[in-house]
This record gives C-alpha cells, structure tokens and sequence, in this order.
C-alpha cells in the first residue's frame, strides 16, 4: 500500500525521531514487565513464609507459667481431634481441627506392675509411677533430655509415639529387671489409673518394650493414642496435661485467632479471671493460648508494603501510557502539521493522513514492546511470565492516545497551517 | 470555455472581535492558456481567493465552478487531487521524501505503480530543469530555486488543469524568481494550463497577461 511506503520511507530516514518513541514504549514495556516480576516474586516471598515458617501456639494456665500438667479438659481437647464443631449451638462452616496441625499432646496416667492372674489394680494411687503418653519426646522435659541418648529396637524410632501400636519405652534399669520370652522381647502388663479423676477406676494395659533410655527413672513413655484410649476408658473422657500446635495455614491467622478466643484469653501475669460469656457451665476462661506470630508478622509486614507500593504503581503507569501517547504524539506529530496541509492539499482523504500518522506510531509502539519484551526475556527467561493483561493495556492506552491527538491535528484547517508556515 | 470561474462568491469568517468579509462578492472567470496575476496589498482578500479556488475552503456565499461544475458538489479531496495544483512560497515539498518521491506522490496516489510514476516524475524533473543528480537528494540538499522547481514538476505530475500559485517567488533572489515565472509562463502559453500566481510583487505581475487587483476583497480593477 502506497501510505504504508511512505511510512516507512519516512521512519527510514527519520531515524531520531523513531528511536526515541521506540525507546519511550522499550522502557515503559521493559519497566512493566520488571515491575510484574518484582511484584509476584514478593508474592512466592510472601507464600514461602506464610508455608514454610510454622507460628507455634501453646496453651498455659492464665498466668502464662505453666505449660504442663494442667489437665486440659475434654471440651478443649475434642475441639482439636474432632472433624466437627460447634459453637453457642451453631455448627462451624470450617472446623476448629481444620485449622491446626502438629498436634503435641502429653498426659501422664498413674500404673503399677501386675504379675499373670492378679487383679487390675493400684494400692496407692497418687505415689504410683507415671505412664505418659504423648506425641513429641519436645513435651516431657525429663525424656526430651534424654532423647538423644534413647535406644530403640528393631526399627523403631520416635516416630513410634504418633502410632497406635502398644508399645513403650522404659529406663534402661529399669529393663534389666524386666523378663524376657524366647525370641527376646520384653512385656509388661500393668494397671493404669488417673489419679485426679478416681481412686477406684483402673483400666489394664499391655506393652512391648521397644526401647530404652538412659537413667534409673520409672517412667514409662507410651504413644499419646493408647494413653488417650486409657483415659477413655478410665474417666470416659479426653483430656491432656499439655497441649502444643501450629497453625496450618498461616494466612488465615486472623480468623483463627477470632475462634481461639471463643475458648482461649490471653496469658495475665497477674492471674486476672476473665468472664467466659460462651458457656452456662464455666463462668471463667480456664486456660491462656500464646500464640508464637512476632517473626511471622514482622516478616511478612515490610514484604507486604513493598507490594502495596508495587500494585499502586502498576495501574498509574497504566493510566499514565495513556497520557505518555497523547504526550509522545503531540510532540511526534505536530511538527508534521505542515507535512499534513501539504498532503491534504494534494489531495489526500483524511482517512489516509490518519492512518499514516497512526501506522508509524502503531509501528513504532510494536516495535519499542517487542524490544522490551525481547530484552526481559534476555535478561530474566521468562522465568515469571510478563503481564500480558498489563502491556496490552498499555499498547491500547497509548495508541488511544496516539490516535486522539493524530485527529485533533489532521482536522486543523489545512490553509491555516499553511499560511502559519509562511 | 473557462477553466475555473467564480460567481458571486462570500467568503466571511469570524472572530473575538469582528466577522470579516475576506472575500466581498466576486464574479470572475480564468481561462486556460494564460497566466493571471492576483495583486493585492496584505490584508486584500488574494490569498483567501486562492485557497477558495484550490477547494482548501468552501465559500459562504456563490459558487466556484470548475468546468462549470460547482465545487461544492465534488469531492473535495479528488478535486485538489485532479483538477488544480498548488505551488507555495515555501515550496512544501515533503522534507524525508526524495525528490523523486515527492513528484511521485500525487502519481502514488492515484493509485500509478510505482514504476510508471517514477517514469512520468523523471519526465516532469526534466522539464523544469532538473537531471538524475537530483533524484534520490532529500529538499534540504537542494537551493530555494531547485525546489520551487521541484514543487512545479509535482504540479505537473498531478492531472491538474489548473496551477494555483501562492507567492511563488516570495522565498527566492530575482534571478531564480525569473526563472520560475518564466516555467509558470511556458506551461500556460505553451502547455495551456490556466496560471493563477497570487503576488503582491508588481515585477512579477508585470509578467502575467491578466492582472487582477484585489482589494478589501473585491476585485478593482483588470
């Protein structure tokens, strides 16, 4: 097409010109595309955090002292292991339990030794020896000392307390003292009971010595589901003398911490009681929660400005190409104000001034994205795809913009321009 | 049989301050085989009467007949394309254009191919005095003289009847402006184009074989 000729003979020779409009869509492409990459980068920063850095919560006596042995109920407990809950009557969308993971549960349960044929039975309940279950060695002080020095048979190792296998752990003393059967392996039976629920109720239970640990103590360390069942069976209900977890989905913090406080208040140095307003049975909150979110929050907050600042830059260079075009027109085009009379005056429809002017802005405009397009992916292979969505908005932006100054000046009065010349 | 005519013709604009009749009722016929000159002092309405002949503008009041067919009812654009040229005083040639291209375009326009267009612009170069050397230089290589000159061959490339001059010796020392006035002579006398030069140089109107004086946008005198 001949318009399009003399388009191109025109950029052809009018170099200067060309490369600074190519240059002005280059670095406004380049610089979207940079600035897309910059923003989801923080993103997968911000991802990374919120997947990878576990906020601990640990549940206390309201002073915030005590971690253990506070006999955590079965109204607290259920709402972790249970697929359901409730609350003031109302069924929860999303359950408590979904929000949790890493349970630690511990509870210590009182037993005594039983020989085949006695009855199952503690003669002195309180002094009797500790059987504690739990889940993490981490929640008993005295055998998390002694972790690195436990000896496990077979192939068993501390995974064996998130089981429901009947087996134990005891002192390495302690074991010498045990019988052994023919292939080796050491039972015990003993006679478990819960010495702050009955003096009278006792529940029997038989274990494999799996392992030992260094030390003359009589505790004897089972997995926190055979203790849990015990306890059933003693009391009728769950409870756990502490209670350890993080949160599984750190971006729903804040919702999770609505729900803590249905059942939870915060640690009190002083003690204060506070109104537990969620039940006809409790008038205070029994238990404190701390919940370990400082380096989370502080980590993610100055990621989470610098993508606030990110995203309110993004659209304002958006909105700003439209302005950029009218802005890079204006100043391309109007000098070629007499060049349009002179065309006009020759005969040229207005429609093919318009489409010259436009086709090398158009041109131009492709060309500078490609260049920008072109050297990101040199510079970072497409490693975060470029904000299509954002550049066509841009090219639309720009060429509106082109296209509304091209027609302003194409309508001027062509002798007008002509004799302004002269 | 006049080329181009006028009838009655208005032509008013307004404005912050005043509505001014640029152009105050003239009748007037131009034939072709002659040059006129439109002499005027500044202000005279001369110019204004060129750019109502070139279809630049459409008048308030009257006809331009071209052919004894109203101006108004063609196309305007195939009208400037066809039927008159126009040559200015600051040439007007398309400054990244060479100077074939630029006597090519009215050719290109006309939907020519190229090759034939390119023909036709060696020809019409060759006529104003202008040779190969010439061709593929850029308007700002060449002196005033040589691209008036250039403006003439496009002119002529056009299939144009009529070549409207606006001051076309305005930018050029007297020797170059002789020059052109004697081109612009030879085409009306010889090629029998209808030459209309707007002028406010008596020398040069002094050239012309109808002068048309212009003033307070009438015609005066002949």
């Amino acid at each position: 097409m001949f318009i399009v000729e003399y388009a191109i003979n025109r950029m052809k020779r009018g170099r200067k010109g060309c490369i600074a409009l190519m240059m002005l869509t280059f670095s406004f492409v380049l610089y979207l595309c940079i600035l897309n990459n910059t923003l989801e980068k923080k993103e997968h920063q911000l991802d990374d955090i919120y997947q990878n850095l576990d906020v601990e919560c640990v549940v206390s006596n309201l002073r915030g002292t005590q971690t253990d042995n506070l006999y955590i109920k079965d109204y607290i407990v259920s709402l972790f292991l249970s697929d359901e809950s409730t609350f003031l009557g109302k069924k929860d969308v999303i359950p408590f339990s979904s929000y949790v993971k890493n349970l630690k549960f511990k509870l210590n349960l009182k037993y005594q030794y039983l020989v085949e044929g006695q009855e199952v039975f503690i003669s002195n309940l309180r002094d009797a020896d500790d059987l504690i279950g739990l889940t993490h060695l981490s929640t008993d002080s005295l055998i998390a000392q002694e972790s690195n020095a436990i000896t496990y048979f077979e192939n068993y190792s501390e995974s064996l307390f998130l089981s429901d296998e009947s087996v134990c752990i005891v002192s390495a003393d302690i074991f010498q003292t045990l019988s052994k059967d023919k292939e080796g392996n050491c039972y015990v039976r003993l006679a478990v009971g819960d010495s702050a629920y009955s003096e009278d109720i006792f529940a029997e239970q038989r274990f494999k010595v799996v392992g030992t640990y260094e030390g003359d103590n009589r505790n004897i360390y089972c997995p926190w589901e055979i203790i849990k069942a015990l306890s059933i069976k003693i009391t009728g209900m769950i409870h756990t003398d502490s209670l350890s977890f993080s949160i599984k989905n750190n971006r729903q913090i804040d919702i999770f911490k609505e729900l803590l406080a249905r059942y939870f208040t915060n640690v009190d140095i002083t003690g204060t009681l506070t109104d537990y307003e969620a039940s006809n049975v409790l008038t205070y909150y029994e238990y404190a929660i701390t919940v370990y979110d400082g380096t989370l929050n502080k980590t993610v907050s100055s990621i989470k400005d610098n993508i606030k600042v990110l995203e309110i830059l993004q659209p304002v260079i958006i909105m700003m190409s439209f302005f950029i075009g009218f802005l890079s027109s204006f100043l391309f085009v109007r000098n070629r104000k007499p060049e349009f009379a002179v065309m006009r005056s020759l005969g040229t429809k207005k429609g093919m001034v318009f489409g010259e002017a436009f086709f090398e802005q158009f041109f131009l405009g492709i060309i500078g994205t490609a260049l920008g397009l072109i050297v990101y992916y040199m510079s970072y292979h497409f490693e975060i795809r470029p904000p299509w969505d954002n550049i066509v908005a841009f090219l639309l932006c720009y060429l509106l913009g082109s296209g509304v100054v091209i027609f302003w000046i194409v309508n001027v009065k062509v002798m007008a321009i002509l004799k302004e010349k002269e | 049989m006049d080329m181009i005519s006028l009838q009655h013709v208005v032509y008013t604009y307004h404005n912050k301050y005043q509505t001014v009749n640029a152009v105050n009722n003239v009748t007037y016929s131009f034939v072709p085989g002659k040059m006129y000159a439109i002499v005027g002092k500044s202000g005279s309405g001369k110019t204004t009467l060129l750019s109502l002949l070139a279809g630049l503008d459409l008048p308030t009041q009257g006809e331009v007949l071209y052919d004894n067919a109203p101006t108004k009812e063609m196309d305007c654009d195939l009208y400037r394309r066809d039927k008159v040229a126009v040559i200015y005083q600051s040439y007007n040639l398309f400054p990244l254009l060479t100077i074939l291209e630029n006597v090519m375009y009215p050719l290109r326009l006309n939907k020519v191919s190229k090759k034939v267009a390119a023909g036709v612009a060696i020809n019409k170069l060759k006529s104003v005095g202008l040779d190969e050397q010439y061709f593929k230089r850029l308007p700002s290589m060449l002196s005033g003289g040589e691209q008036q000159r250039v403006a003439i061959a496009r002119a002529l490339a056009s299939k144009a009847d009529v070549i409207l001059a606006d001051e076309p010796t305005g930018n050029l020392d007297s020797e170059n402006g002789k020059n052109i006035i004697g081109i612009l002579k030879q085409l009306a006398h010889v090629d029998n184009y209808c030459v209309i030069v707007v002028t406010h140089d008596l020398t040069i109107a002094d050239e012309a074989d109808v002068i048309v004086r212009m003033g307070d946008g009438k015609i005066q005198t002949e």
